[in-house]
């Protein structure tokens, strides 16, 4: 009889979806990456990720069910027409502990064709666990190979300090318990001015997540987060409300109208000179 | 609203019977087949009433009584009534310290359980 983890497992039952990252700059919104998020099997009771991952941690399963979400994500990213970034959900107990981990990473993408400096490694973190040698050297080698590195849940759980410390990480994800009604509210904007400040000693990107009111928009605005992530400009997607949704093309047209401004201007440069 | 219940049993038979028997009494049911399936649901639920089976796994562990003594700290708002197919007076009177509902044995039939599952929110109103 399959248990519940067998189910999860196995190919094809974890169900991937995409939420944007958005550069921010008065009206104009870009796509800065994509986010894939992990579903659990339909159906089952871990549909939902906190759940899921909260069944997988107990049964202390973070390694192998890391390595089914990378081959599902990969998988699914390599359906998406444009190339766009992607990042991945990884705890950071098997980075610290899965010796393998990040060339088993390395070698999916491969496997489906999409070049290791597209992805971001979010780091996530849910138990005291902490293993910096390992971590180290699982951070060397996906920075060998291009990929980046962000802490996610910044100022909430163990994704504080010591993890932002040891990593040097390549951008900050604050998490929404900070973010979220920050209009209303100085001793969060305290907390917000607290971590720009952090990640620009750290030469971190700084992304704001659970954004979900305008108000709370124009307070991170103001304070220089233009990076943006949050319901109210677009929840988690299926590939195919991805590819419906238009963005990825939208994107696609604004780095190359970007591209030819940036060649006509070369040119431009060359007959000047 | 409907009052939100959480069924453990590792016998998918007994869930499913359990589960639609009440969810056409109005509740609304999850159902967890481990104890770690359990405790997941358990810290993203509140759940008014959990009822569980004793033994979770075939070698006749008492997980149940785990899932009780997480409740008593986390959730001790929540009611819980045990069952079991065995005696165990041991197991009976922590299960007990713990302030559980109800300790039923096992087979017990569909009304009795939905008896005491509407007497434990009596008590917990």
């Amino acid at each position: 009889m399959l248990t519940l983890l067998d189910t999860i497992l196995k190919p094809g039952s974890l169900m991937p979806v995409f939420q944007p990252i958005f550069e921010i700059h008065g009206e104009e919104r870009e796509l800065h990456y994509l986010e894939c998020l992990m579903r659990g099997p339909k159906g089952t009771s871990v549909e939902r990720a906190d759940i899921l991952f909260g069944y997988v941690r107990r049964k202390r399963e973070e390694i192998s069910v890391d390595r089914a979400c990378m081959r599902a994500a990969l998988q699914a990213t390599s359906m998406l027409p444009f190339e766009p970034n992607i990042s991945v959900n990884v705890h950071a107990s098997t980075l610290g502990r899965d010796a393998g981990f990040v060339s088993y990473l390395k070698g999916l993408a491969d496997d489906w064709g999409i070049t290791s400096n597209r992805l971001t490694v979010e780091l996530i973190e849910h138990a005291p666990f902490w293993d910096v040698a390992g971590i180290w050297r699982a951070i060397d080698e996906l920075r060998s190979y291009g990929m980046r590195l962000a802490v996610d849940d910044v100022g909430a759980g163990q994704s504080n300090y010591n993890m932002i410390l040891d990593c040097c990480p390549d951008a900050l994800k604050v998490d929404a318990y900070v973010v979220r009604g920050c209009h209303a509210d100085k001793h969060r904007v305290a907390v917000l001015e607290s971590i720009t400040t952090l990640a620009r000693r750290f030469g971190a990107q700084i992304i704001a997540e659970g954004i979900e009111e305008a108000a709370d928009l124009e307070v991170l605005l103001g304070m220089g987060i233009n990076l943006i992530q949050g319901y109210m400009l677009a929840r988690p997607m299926t590939i195919q409300n991805l590819l419906q949704s238009g963005l990825l093309r939208a994107n696609e047209a604004r780095t190359m109208a970007m591209a030819s401004g940036a060649q006509i201007e070369a040119s431009m440069e060359t007959t000047r000179s | 609203m409907k009052t939100k219940i959480l069924i453990v049993d590792d016998l998918k038979e007994i869930l499913m019977t359990m589960s639609r028997y009440f969810a056409i009494h109005g509740f609304e049911v999850d159902c967890a087949s481990e104890r770690e399936e359990a405790e997941a649901l358990i810290g993203a639920n509140a759940y008014s009433v959990v009822i569980t089976d004793l033994h979770l796994t075939p070698v006749r562990s008492n997980e149940g009584l785990e899932i009780v003594r997480l409740l008593h700290h986390e959730a001790p708002e929540t009611r819980v009534i045990m069952l079991t197919a065995y005696d165990n007076e041991e197991v009976e009177k922590e299960a007990d310290r713990y302030g559980i509902s109800a300790f039923l044995r096992k087979p017990v039939s569909l009304p009795l359980l939905r008896q005491a599952v509407q007497e434990s929110l009596r008590r917990l109103r």
